[in-house]
Parts: C-alpha cells; sequence; structure tokens
C-alpha cells in the first residue's frame, strides 16, 4: 500500500472478498457523474453498507426524507457497489482520498472501478444528446470497451481532479479503473449527460435503468443541485488555480 | 516552535471553506430577504466578446425581463416549477457587473434548453491615425 497512514477511514458491513465492480461519480463538471450514481441508488434501492470518514472533512450532515445521513456513503446492489458523495472532496485531499480508496478497492478484492464524470463541452447548449468517451487504465482493452458501449475513446486531452487520480494510481497498481466522460456544462448541473452516463453504464453493470423520470424532471434536478454545483464550482476553480489548466479539456 | 506542511494546508483548506460557506450564506440571506432564486451563472470573456450564461430552468423565453445598462445586466424572469423549498419565491433575478463599459445596442441574447447565453460585444479602443503637420 502507498501511503504510510491513511487520512480517510473506510466502515463497511460488506465481506472479506467482494468480487463487484465498484462505480463511483464524485461532484465535479455539472455534476454529471455526481447526478449518475445518485439517481442509479434512488431507483435500484440498494443496501446501504457503509461509510467513509476523515477528521479532515468539513462538519456538514446531509437530512434526506428526515433521515441523517454520511456525507460519502457506500451501497451494495446486486451486481455492483457504489459511493456517492455529498460533497465535493476538497483539492487538497484528492490525492490521499484516491489513494486510500484504492487501498480498500483491492483489500476487499473489488473486480474493477467505474468513474463517471463530466467533459466540459463549451458548446453543450447546442447538443441533443451529448457523446459518451472511455479511457482505460488498460489501453489495450479500451477499444474494446468503446465498441462494447458505442461510445468514443478519449484520445488527447487532460482528465483532472479526483478521477484522474483514481485512473493514475490503478494503472500503477495494475488495477482495472474505466473511467466514462459525458459532453457536460461545466457550471451547472447536468442531468442530460448524467442520463448517457447511466445508458452507458447499464450495458457495463448488466442493470437496467430508465432515465426516462430523470430526463423528465431535468429542470427540478437543476434547480435544487444549485448549491453543490456552487461548491463544487469552488472546489474546480481551487484546483484549477493549484494547477493553472482549466478544469477540464480535450 | 514547530511548524507542519500539514498545518498550513489545513488552514488554507478551511480558509477556503469557509469562504464558501459564507458565499453560500450570503446567497441564502439574498433570497429570503428579496423572495428571489438567484440563478446560477457565468461570464467568460473571449477576445472580442463576453458570453453570460445563466442556469434558468423552467422560465417562458418571452416571460424573461433582461435590461442591458453600460457597466452591467439585469435579469428578472418567473419560474413555472412548484419549488419544494420555502425560502425562495418563484421569481429568477440577477445583476451581473461586466468588467468593462459595453455598448448595450451589441447584445444578442437567446434561451436554449433552459440556458439564458447572452453575447456582448466588447468596446474596441482601435488607435485614431494622426497625421503630422
Amino acid at each position: 500500500m502507498s501511503e504510510a497512514y491513511s487520512v480517510f477511514s473506510f466502515h463497511d458491513r460488506l465481506g472479506e472478498k467482494v468480487g463487484k465492480t465498484l462505480v463511483v461519480g464524485f461532484p465535479d463538471t455539472g455534476l454529471a457523474g455526481a447526478i449518475s450514481v445518485s439517481y442509479a441508488v434512488e431507483k435500484l434501492e440498494p443496501e446501504e453498507v457503509g461509510y467513509i470518514d476523515s477528521s479532515e472533512l468539513p462538519p456538514i450532515l446531509p437530512i434526506r426524507r428526515a433521515e441523517p445521513k454520511e456525507l460519502i456513503r457506500i451501497y451494495e446492489s446486486r451486481n455492483f457497489l457504489t459511493i456517492v458523495s455529498e460533497i465535493p472532496i476538497p483539492p487538497p485531499l484528492i490525492r490521499p482520498f484516491a489513494s486510500d480508496l484504492l487501498d480498500w478497492v483491492q483489500k476487499k478484492g473489488v473486480s474493477g472501478v467505474i468513474c463517471l464524470t463530466g467533459l466540459a463541452e463549451p458548446k453543450r447548449l447546442e447538443l441533443e444528446t451529448p457523446a459518451v468517451f472511455v479511457v482505460s487504465s488498460r489501453p489495450r482493452d479500451v477499444e474494446k470497451v468503446a465498441k462494447d458501449l458505442e461510445c468514443e475513446v478519449f484520445n488527447e486531452g487532460f482528465i483532472t481532479g479526483i478521477h484522474a487520480e483514481i485512473l493514475r494510481l490503478g494503472m500503477r497498481r495494475g488495477l482495472e479503473v474505466v473511467i466514462l466522460l459525458s459532453q457536460s456544462h461545466l457550471n451547472y448541473p447536468d442531468p442530460g449527460a448524467a442520463a448517457q452516463l447511466l445508458n452507458k453504464l447499464t450495458k457495463l453493470v448488466n442493470e437496467k435503468i430508465d432515465v426516462k423520470p430523470l430526463l423528465e424532471s431535468e429542470e427540478m434536478v437543476r434547480l435544487q443541485l444549485r448549491d453543490l454545483m456552487r461548491r463544487t464550482t469552488e472546489a474546480m476553480v481551487q484546483k484549477s488555480r493549484e494547477m493553472e489548466l482549466p478544469p477540464v479539456y480535450r | 516552535m514547530s511548524y507542519s506542511p500539514w498545518d498550513f494546508m489545513r488552514r488554507l483548506r478551511r480558509q477556503f471553506e469557509s469562504e464558501v460557506e459564507d458565499l453560500l450564506k450570503t446567497i441564502k440571506e439574498i433570497e429570503s430577504r428579496t423572495g428571489c432564486i438567484m440563478p446560477l451563472y457565468s461570464l467568460v470573456e473571449t477576445e472580442d466578446e463576453y458570453v453570460l450564461t445563466v442556469d434558468m430552468p423552467g422560465v417562458r423565453k418571452e416571460d424573461i425581463d433582461m435590461q442591458v445598462f453600460e457597466k452591467h445586466i439585469a435579469v428578472e424572469a418567473p419560474c413555472y416549477m412548484k419549488i419544494p423549498s420555502r425560502r425562495q419565491g418563484n421569481r429568477y433575478r440577477l445583476m451581473v457587473e461586466l468588467p468593462q463599459s459595453i455598448n448595450p445596442e451589441s447584445v444578442r441574447a437567446r434561451y436554449l434548453q433552459g440556458v439564458l447565453e447572452v453575447r456582448i460585444n466588447k468596446r474596441t479602443s482601435k488607435g485614431v491615425k494622426i497625421n503630422i503637420e
């Protein structure tokens, strides 16, 4: 394991070796990944089996349907595990978080990681259906994954933030990490982009998720996620300042 | 006195978090005081124009009231969605200050997929050639 000590602690009721795929979508570009995983959890109603904590996280407690919830939660459904985060991972914690996450992935015998995220598209307004791109820690397999999912390979550009770090560490540790990127608004919640990610995810995890209700309630989702989008935008701006790069571009 | 780089990073992060919380608190205060929804917006500068986009889902194009001044743009529109939170009203209101004076006549706007896009030509300050006597 790469870190001498852990910043994040993982608390779960999972067995010793899970053998399932992990799906994550942390708040970033257009909240596309975060909307996708939250919607998948709402529709599939998996069991909440744990949470991730750190003394470095802000003191925020989300309340959902009158129930206090953990900030970063772990769910287990029939075919895969999901992590839902109510906050963007603070930029200085991205590296330790990715490292601790992959330590946990290896310890639990998780078979692979799928990251769902947005790809900032300046002309998003002109697009009826955003395209989805794929990148993998195993470049030899990426063409096949793209063909199976009927999406394009992400050939040139940069990916930054938490999903980039998970990919980098996955590559170094020989783990299978696949990132699906959907063309998305940068600073506005984008349920349309999230729906495209879910359409591709269903093929990867062999689970049916009907995105029609998500698209029908798109306007309400956008309005309700304004605070999370503001928090996320501030975090992306802070990260960009550190890197002197736009958050995501290709 | 010992000094840890972790302490420095932690202080920086807490300062950043406190700034974000202050920003969100200010927005909530404005919303509850005015009874209006402050929409998400973004102002991007290109070589020859500013592009302002405002996320305003649930609006009818013909109901958008946009006033353009030399140094700022004001947008207001009723929102036709049932909003679950009581802290806001059902009206968007936004005032955006521009980095420099513009010619209000040069402004073009469209409303697409719930996003208002406003394109504002920059005032060019071309040099004037002076003949030497």
